[in-house]
């Protein structure tokens, strides 16, 4: 049957039936009206019939038994009955005193076909009727309401053309908002010429739950042609309906169907400025519906039909769901109970569901079965284009992943974020549902996949999880959801994640809950890495927002870590993540078991590692309502094996015993303070030189905020070992601090860091500690670019006695570096002597005074140390084993390698004064220290007796028990060397030479024969003293011979020990250049008397044994010349004298302790 | 008289003289060890 | 004076000599730090003689043998060892007192 799409009414005031899916109450009150009508003009028929047989009774009987059939119950009194007429009065349908129906007089005529009345025309005056309009809006109109129904199968009524006429009818319609009257007239022969007006003036009935505003109806009926059409409008200014408020609401109806009711069709349209209801409200809405039907044979009921229905709304919201110029378009075709039929929805703007989009459209098809059960089902495809996340879900995706620039999961997290965020900006989504509907409620279902495919690229899929099962369903109105879904995300640079949760339930009372298993692949971001298989995951969130994650699994991050990077972290998870109030990260086992595959960080990298994570009083991290951050994590046994950073790093392993991590402050302002309890670093620096560093104790708080980060923090009694290093170092303290430089590579600083350093414990009882603790401070250092730069002081750790200060540099990379060590001034004295900075000077030196200053490199490689250095005397004297008064030493010594302390050759030193018995003052030296403290003395000369003293070059150990040396005397002047020795009482002049061999001891300078002789010019020799003044005989003669001795030859011998004995032999001859000498006493020559020879050669051999010193006294005392007798006496045989005369000469015995 | 030549002796006339230490240094240097081992009770 | 040297004296591992200076006893051990004591103690006084010999133009030993007078006749404690004028090592005891060098003037 063709749809007949005739729009009633001007396009452009299109009202609109309401929503599709609830019966359009105006078609409900227009089969109330055409059946009240029916029932009307079938019982009068039956009055006729009755009146020609038994007038009366009968006539009342069958009327009474005609509308009874229809349905109608109805009190009348017949006033008259002819033939062809009959006239009723009070004709009263309904109760006694509220009559559904009151007539006065009702006139029927009919006309005779044979035997069998056939009714022609109706005339009521006056009928009162009376309506109830309930609160859902169907009208009753009592028991009128039954008329016309009629027992099933037979044929089915139609309207009879008879003539109608109807004065001054009055109805009275009771709605909710108060009564309503309603006046209607008609005349003229239904099918002919026949026009109904039925009007309700405009009227307003104030109320609460029901208003009316100034509303009014009017129904037109029209019948010609064998047909019947009526014309229903209604305006209501504003009407309160049960909490919905419409306003400026018109409707026009029109219903069309033939006098034998064979079908009908109907077509309404109405206009609404708003509504306001509790779960739909709208404005500008108007709607036009069409519907025809096809009647059955035997009853009144619509055996094929169909309908169309079209709203159009400038702004229509569903449950807080807006669309813009919305249009649903519904169409039904039905046979009988059951129909088919479909609806679309289409609109220029939605705004809902926390999304934005333009052009929203759904459609979808529907059957239902009103017979039994009512069962109605039907899919449906939402389609949103262009569409976005509303502002708030889009702040709150942001919000999902926190901003952890340093973090390993930073660029992860960040780029996930922006993908989601493109995506979130423009994408589509198409959402296929299935409805059914039975008396037990309405679900709808998710079967296929609902998709939401990003500009971007990115596409999110919601599909079952199991073929058999519907991926979710949401039943009504127990408002239950429960499901299994597959969850995926895929491409826009987005991670590649697949959520699939095998059980979702979610009831508004209950917290929604689901548990399955979340798969994450290539989510990377330059680097950066998270993945995860099978992840269990379980959801549980409370009907009041507090909620609760569980993950349970392994996980794989790779990522930064400040400046350095973490490799194939494995996590092991099994951890909550609870919010609301604040958030809280939790172990569900206390600890997390995490491996590291690699780590690299400070210049340092490790392959692999592996320790527990728990978490500390009670979270890993969390948050409270005022985001202020608490939790923290303590690693136990932390263990990384690695080398350093850079294609030969040494290998090198991390440990500590115990690290814990405390959050404060607040996100994104966070500070981790983190404490390593004996945290050690071990670096393999080469073979069988592993360098140690250990900690007690080593804190770092980092401070991260707005995207740059600062770290500083202590540590203490730290040691470092290295056995190429001549000591330890231990006692480490300091702080240190890290933050990016200008152009974001990190900066490690450390200040006032300090540190013992202690010489390595000697081999044996034998040896003694190269050097006494040394104390490092002030050490300032910075870390930077793999370049370790320090400075620094060093004191004696004894009293913390300033010595020198350090500026060192280190490239970690290639293990080498340098440092130089500098002391302006380190001045000797009381206050400090040489065994105090190492045990292996004391007994060497000792008594040392005076400023030395010294300026040492030393550098290292991965292999070995070396240093070098000069050393400045500046004035300095000293007391040595061998050498026990050395002054004023001047100079700079330049050591090749100052730890065996040895110099190249030709150091020059000048020395003020040298003792080592006998005092010799000027010298300048010149020598080069060689291994094992020998020294290569290349020249030494001083100055001695205004001659010059030279050591000829030798070879000597320091510290030996005694020292060789061979020493020349050149030019020495005679007077000078009298003078040197103080003796008194001599005079000479001349001068000496020769050398002598002497053999420097702890105890003693012993001269082994060294022999002095004057040079060839010779000299004077002269004894001013009185000590001879008694002397006679041949002592006279020598003390005078020495008044003015002139001698051409003069030698000196010495043996003995400068300090103690010294036996010397001074043997000089030549003339007797003084007085003459009275030889008398010597040679009495009888009557010669005195006789003085002048410039008689006198050979002097003095032996002299006495300190070397003391040798001036002996000159004063010169006793008991006889041996002058013999040779004076001319005896011959010069060797034989020689003995003859030593031993005949008694040794003049002074009693001192040297004649032994 | 009669004036006498001599012949100075070709022989240079020997005289050989052996002296030894004195006494009295040690008495005189027993005030100066007292003082020194007050002055360094440190070293004895 | 130093503790480690009184403890050695008192040990009998060095004793004062005649000749004014500190020996080691023949036959004790003496350990690398002992050895560099003594030495530094006889430096010291061998500095100390040294310079006060040439104030008094004495000799060195005659300074020395001086103070070892004064050192045997008071400073050598009971158990003491000691080296004689003689070169023997004696050991002071309650019942043989020190030998004090015929050089020194009582």
């Amino acid at each position: 049957m063709a749809h007949r799409s005739n729009q009633a009414v001007a396009s452009q005031e299109q009202p609109a039936p309401q929503a599709p899916d609830d019966p359009p109450p105006p078609r409900r009150f227009l089969i109330g009206w055409t059946t009240a009508i029916m029932a009307l003009v079938a019982s009068t028929a039956g009055v006729m019939l009755a009146l020609w047989l038994l007038r009366f009774p009968i006539a009342a009987f069958f009327i009474g038994s005609a509308l009874s059939e229809r349905g109608a119950e109805a009190d009348f009194q017949i006033a008259d009955i002819t033939l062809n007429r009959a006239v009723l009065s009070n004709v009263r349908f309904g109760s006694e005193n509220a009559p559904d129906a009151a007539i006065p007089r009702l006139e029927a005529r009919w006309a005779w076909s044979g035997l069998s009345p056939r009714l022609t025309g109706l005339y009521v005056t006056s009928p009162r009727l009376r309506a109830r309009m309930d609160a859902a809006g169907r009208i009753s109109a009592g028991s009128l309401d039954r008329l016309g129904g009629g027992p099933p199968g037979r044929r089915r009524p139609s309207l009879p053309a008879i003539e109608l006429e109807i004065e001054d009818g009055q109805a009275l319609i009771e709605a909710p908002f108060g009564a309503l009257t309603a006046t209607f007239h008609a005349a003229g022969t239904l099918g002919t010429n026949f026009s109904a007006l039925a009007r309700i003036a405009e009227a307003s009935r104030p109320g609460q739950t029901h208003a009316l505003d100034r509303g009014s109806a009017e129904l037109v009926i029209v019948s010609r042609d064998d047909t019947i059409a009526a014309r229903l409008t209604a305006d209501v200014a504003r009407l309160v309906w049960q909490g919905a408020v419409l306003e400026d609401a018109h409707v026009r109806l029109l219903a069309r169907a033939p006098l034998d009711l064979a079908r009908y069709d109907v077509e309404a349209a109405w206009r609404l400025a708003s509504i306001d209801a509790p779960s739909i409200t709208g404005n500008r809405l108007s709607g036009a519906i069409g519907g025809e039907a096809m009647v059955r044979e035997n009853s009144l009921e619509p055996e094929v039909w169909q309908g169309q229905a079209r709203v159009n709304a400038g702004a229509l919201a569903l449950a807080s769901n807006e669309i813009t110029s919305a249009r649903i378009d519904v169409r039904i075709d039905g046979r009988e109970a059951q129909g088919n039929g479909r609806w679309s929805l289409a609109g220029e703007s939605f705004n809902g569901l926390a999304m934005v989009a333009q052009r929203p459209n759904a459609a979808g098809e529907f059957t239902f079965d009103l017979r039994g059960d009512e069962r109605l089902n039907g899919q449906a495809q939402l389609a949103l284009t262009q569409a976005q996340l509303n502002n708030e879900a889009q702040e709150s995706l942001r919000a999902t992943f926190p901003d952890l620039p340093t973090a390993p999961v930073g660029p992860t997290f960040d780029r996930a974020e922006h993908a989601l965020d493109v995506a979130a900006d423009r994408f589509n989504l198409t959402l296929p549902l299935t409805m059914d509907a039975d008396e037990s409620g309405f679900r709808l279902r998710i079967t296929e996949a609902a998709e939401a495919r990003a500009a971007s690229g990115a596409v999110l899929r919601l599909s079952p999880l199991r073929q058999d099962t519907p991926a979710l369903v949401a039943e009504f109105p127990s408002t239950t959801v429960h499901g299994a879904i597959a969850l995926e995300l895929s491409g826009g640079g987005a991670p590649t994640a697949a959520l699939l949760l095998d059980t979702l339930d979610w009831s508004p009372s209950a917290p929604f809950e689901a548990d399955g298993t979340l798969t994450l692949s290539n989510w990377s971001a330059d680097g950066a890495s998270i993945a995860a298989n099978e992840l269990n995951i379980g959801i549980a969130i409370s009907p009041q927002g507090i909620g609760r994650i569980d993950l349970q699994g392994p996980a794989r991050v790779t990522g930064p870590l400040g400046e350095g990077e973490v490799r194939d972290m494995v996590a092991d998870l099994d951890l909550a993540v609870l919010w609301n109030p604040g958030w809280r990260v939790v172990p569900n086992r206390g600890c997390i078991p995490i491996r590291l595959g690699g780590i690299d960080a400070a210049g340092l990298s490790f392959h692999n590692g592996a320790f527990s994570l728990c978490a500390l009083d009670g979270a890993l991290i969390a948050a409270d309502a005022q985001r202020n951050l608490s939790g923290g994590f303590n690693i136990r046994g932390l263990g990384l094996n690695g080398r350093m950073a850079g294609e030969h790093g040494a290998p090198a392993r991390l440990s500590a015993a115990n690290v814990i991590g405390r959050f404060r402050g607040r996100t994104g302002d966070v500070t981790l303070a983190v404490e390593a309890q004996t945290p050690s670093l071990r670096i393999d620096m080469a073979e069988g030189r592993p360098l140690a560093i250990a900690m007690q104790r080593a804190t770092a708080n980092a401070h991260i905020a707005n995207n740059t980060w600062r770290v500083d923090g202590q540590f203490d009694s730290g040691s470092l070992a290295d056995p190429t290093l001549p000591g330890s170092v231990s006692t480490i303290t300091g702080r240190w601090s890290a933050a990016p430089d200008e152009n974001d590579g990190p900066i490690i600083r450390v200040e006032a860091g300090e540190a013992l350093l202690t010489a390595n414990r000697p081999a044996s009882e034998e040896e003694r500690p190269l050097f006494n603790p040394l104390r490092l401070t002030n050490v300032d250092a910075s870390v930077r670019n793999g370049r370790i730069e320090a400075t620094g002081q060093i004191l004696l750790a004894d009293r913390a006695r300033q010595l020198a200060q350090f500026v060192a540099q280190h490239m970690i990379d290639e293990g080498t570096g340098d440092a130089r060590v500098i002391a302006e001034s380190i001045v000797f004295g009381n206050d400090l002597q040489p065994y105090e900075i190492t045990e292996q000077a004391r007994g060497m030196v000792e008594n040392m005074r005076g400023p030395a200053s010294l300026n040492a490199n030393i550098l290292w490689t991965r292999d070995a140390i070396t240093s070098n250095g000069r050393v400045g005397l500046n004035g300095v004297s000293l007391a040595t084993s061998t050498i026990p008064v050395v002054r004023d030493v001047r100079g700079e010594i330049y050591f090749d390698n100052l730890f065996e302390l040895t110099t190249p050759p030709g150091q020059q030193i000048t020395v003020g004064e040298l003792n080592p018995g006998i005092a010799v003052h000027n010298g300048r030296v010149s020598f080069q220290l060689l291994p094992e403290q020998q020294v290569s003395i290349e020249r030494a000369e001083f100055d001695f007796a205004s001659g010059i003293l030279a050591m000829a070059p030798t070879t000597i150990r320091l510290g030996a028990e005694e020292t060789q040396f061979i020493l020349t005397l050149r030019d020495v002047d005679a007077a000078e060397l009298i003078n040197t020795f103080e003796i008194p009482d001599l005079a000479a002049t001349g001068t000496v030479e020769g050398n002598f061999p002497l053999l420097l001891t702890r105890r003693s300078a012993f001269i082994q024969n060294g022999v002095l002789r004057a040079s060839t010019e010779g000299g004077t020799i002269a004894y001013t003293g009185n000590a001879g003044g008694d002397a006679a005989g041949p002592a006279r003669i020598a003390f005078d011979a020495l008044r003015n001795f002139r001698y051409d030859a003069l030698s000196l011998t010495l043996d003995g020990d400068l300090n103690g004995e010294v036996v010397s032999s001074i043997e000089f001859s030549g003339h007797n250049a003084g007085g003459a000498v009275d030889l008398g006493q010597i040679a009495p020559i009888p009557g010669v008397g005195s006789v003085t020879v002048r410039g008689v050669p006198f050979d002097f051999n003095v032996r002299v044994s006495a300190p070397f010193r003391s040798l001036a006294q002996t000159a004063a005392t010169i006793t008991d010349p006889t041996a002058l007798l013999n040779r004076a006496q001319g005896d011959d045989s010069e060797d034989e004298d020689q003995e003859g005369a030593t031993e005949r000469t008694e040794p003049v015995d002074q009693g001192g302790p040297g004649t032994r | 008289c009669i004036p006498v030549q001599i012949q100075a002796p070709d022989e240079p006339i020997e005289i050989n003289l052996n002296v030894n230490i004195r006494q009295e240094v040690i008495v005189r240097l027993e005030r100066d060890a007292e003082e020194l081992l007050q002055q360094n009770e440190d070293l004895f | 004076n130093d503790s480690a040297l009184s403890a050695a004296r008192a040990a009998g591992q060095i004793g004062e000599q005649a000749d004014g200076y500190l020996g080691f006893v023949p036959g004790a051990t003496i350990s690398a730090d002992l050895r560099g004591r003594v030495e530094q103690n006889n430096i010291r006084r061998r500095a100390l003689y040294t310079q006060r010999a040439t104030q008094r133009s004495a000799s060195v030993n005659e300074m020395a043998a001086a103070v070892a007078c004064e050192v045997f006749q008071g400073r050598i404690a009971v158990g003491e060892r000691y080296r004689n004028e003689g070169g023997q090592w004696r050991q002071r005891t309650a019942s043989n007192p020190v030998e004090v060098p015929g050089f020194c003037t009582d």
